[in-house]
């Protein structure tokens, strides 16, 4: 894999790579950068190939529609979804769980039933349904893990003796980087009747996502996470069950008739009403065809090989707190502290040689409550990021605890 | 700017100092100063006396520039009237204002607030620096 012609397509890398100090941006697992090509597709719909889509049967709202649907299909087969009516354009992957946990409760859950998440939950695999379980009458459990964060599988069947109708968990956390076992655990939840959602949300970008092999009834991700645009994310629902949940979001396109009585469109439609993100899903579609240029291959073994460079350097420094991470595969993603500093203290110090580095809870406070922690500072690498850029942050490391010390 | 600018040895010593440190027995209020963004938490304990603030202690968890700052507000609001402690927080956090257009030494003139003057030049730290400040000047206004 050619790190530097990758990196060239990225405008934020080439244009700083003339400064003195170019940034190094080891904060993936928040969001990605943007290729020129990914930027490109967007501003080119809005300059000369811009209509609303699947309303007007002019020309250009022809052509763009027949774009929009064409990446739907791009979609389906990136995540090997069996039929393109299985994906629902949203707005991210909170919004996609937002969107699925009404309507779902409504088709499937009686009350009483209960839902099973993670403790190393993202906020937006969490709050959805401690707030709406009351609502529903719902009862939420964690299910235990071992120490690296990964799900029990034996306290799962255990739990899922109690009726289960919904197991909601992350492919890869985005805290610690964990890799859950996805097939095994649907696959208990499926011979309890539960149906099974994957918040795909860091795995998307590591490795090849097969939702038939997986069987995974529901699946979501963010497009701001796969080097696409913000402002939209992937719902992909088994067509089975997003054909009986009633529509998701109610209004404009996602009906055929409001006179004499309104009839909804078929799924994947009913569930998208009002206006979409169209500049937006076709920056996805240029973002999954350059992940598709560069190969899973490159891309998984390229993350791998940071990840264990990284782990390496860090054991090999003094006063050092590395979380998890005994275990692999796991997630380019390192959470780690320096003894006696507070991580943001090191995040604004590395901040000065334009190293960015998230530090703090990173949304999964119950994660790091679990492990004893309140803060830890999080590195996280992906397909542009080179062994150089970590020397540079060990460098820096080093220099910020003398500095605090 | 550079970093070693905020993060001065006054603010340093002051942030891993133990002054004003500890859980306060007998407090009568008790004060959450949060940070969402980046989990920084610290309770303020209060002792009320006769007229005054008696006894200013802090706990918690937090990066240098808020500790070092709850740390300047324990040493320098015990032993004040609400009144005068009200007046003393909106000085501080003018100090550390960017949008703040009259001098520092001006406003609070005291080698240890100075030392947050920088702040002015970091105001994605004005968060951590005014982090308990602002939560005593919500719970004095909501007493
Ligand atoms: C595991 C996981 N789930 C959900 C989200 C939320 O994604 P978004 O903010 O794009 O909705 C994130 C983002 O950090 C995540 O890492």
């Amino acid at each position: 894999m050619d790190i530097e012609k990758i990196r060239y397509e990225f405008p934020i890398f080439s244009k700083n790579s003339l400064k003195e100090t170019p940034l190094i941006y080891l904060d993936n697992a928040s969001t990605t950068h943007k290729p020129q090509r990914v930027i490109d597709a967007i501003t080119d719909f809005y300059s000369f190939s811009y209509a609303n889509v699947g309303r007007g049967s002019y020309g250009l709202a022809q052509e763009a529609t027949k774009r929009y649907e064409a990446i739907r299909l791009q979609v389906s087969k990136f995540i090997k979804a069996k039929n393109v009516n299985e994906i629902v354009f949203t707005s991210g992957t909170t919004d996609g769980i937002n969107k699925m946990a009404q309507s779902f409760f409504q088709a499937f859950a009686k009350a009483g039933d209960q839902i099973l998440i993670s403790s190393q939950a993202h906020h937006s695999n969490l709050l959805v349904w401690e707030q709406w379980a009351t609502a529903y009458q719902l009862k939420v459990k964690e299910i235990p893990t071992h120490s690296m964060g990964q799900i029990d599988l034996k306290a799962l069947s255990q739990l899922c003796k109690n009726k289960t109708v919904l197991v909601a968990i992350e492919a890869g956390t985005n805290a610690f980087g964990t890799i859950q076992p996805v097939s095994e655990i649907v696959k208990i939840a499926h011979e309890s009747g539960a149906k099974v959602l994957i918040d795909a949300a860091q795995w998307i970008t590591y490795a090849p996502t097969d939702v038939e092999i997986w069987d995974c009834d529901f699946l979501v991700f963010s497009a701001h996470k796969v080097f696409g645009p913000t402002g939209l994310g992937v719902l992909y629902g088994k067509s089975e069950w997003l054909d009986k949940m009633p529509p998701m979001t109610l209004g404009g396109g996602g009906v055929l008739r409001t006179v004499p009585q309104t009839v909804f469109k078929e799924s994947p439609y009913k569930h998208e009403a009002g206006t979409p993100h169209m500049a937006g899903v076709l920056g996805l579609g240029e973002a999954l065809d350059f992940i598709t240029d560069i190969g899973f291959e490159q891309i998984t073994s390229h993350a791998n090989s940071l990840l264990a460079y990284a782990l390496k350097e860090l054991r090999n420094m003094e006063g050092v707190e590395i979380y998890q991470h005994l275990h692999s595969p796991a997630l380019p993603i390192v959470s780690f502290g320096l003894s006696g500093i507070h991580p943001h203290d090191v995040a604004a110090y590395l901040n000065e040689s334009q190293i960015c580095l998230r530090a703090g809870h990173h949304c999964a406070q119950p994660a790091l409550v679990t492990e004893g922690l309140k803060a830890t500072l999080r590195a996280s690498f992906t397909l542009y990021n080179t062994k150089d850029e970590i020397d540079e942050l060990i460098k820096h490391l080093k220099t910020a605890q003398k500095f605090f010390s | 700017m550079k970093i070693e600018k905020l993060y001065n040895q006054r603010i340093k010593e002051l942030g891993n100092s133990k002054t004003h440190f500890g859980a306060l027995a007998h407090a009568d209020v008790k004060i959450t100063a949060y940070n969402p963004m980046c989990g920084d938490d610290f309770l303020l304990y209060i002792e009320k006396g006769h007229e005054n603030l008696k006894l200013i202690r802090f706990e918690g968890y937090g990066c240098n520039i808020a500790k070092a700052s709850t740390a300047l507000l324990a040493k320098k609001l015990e032993g004040l009237r609400v009144e005068e402690a009200t007046k003393c927080i909106q000085q501080f956090l003018r100090v550390a204002d960017q949008q703040e257009n009259e001098q520092p030494e001006t406003i609070w003139n005291d080698p240890d607030v100075l030392a947050f003057t920088m702040a002015r030049h970091f105001p994605e730290r004005y968060t951590c620096v005014t982090l308990s400040w602002i939560a005593l000047a919500k719970h004095f206004s909501s007493e």
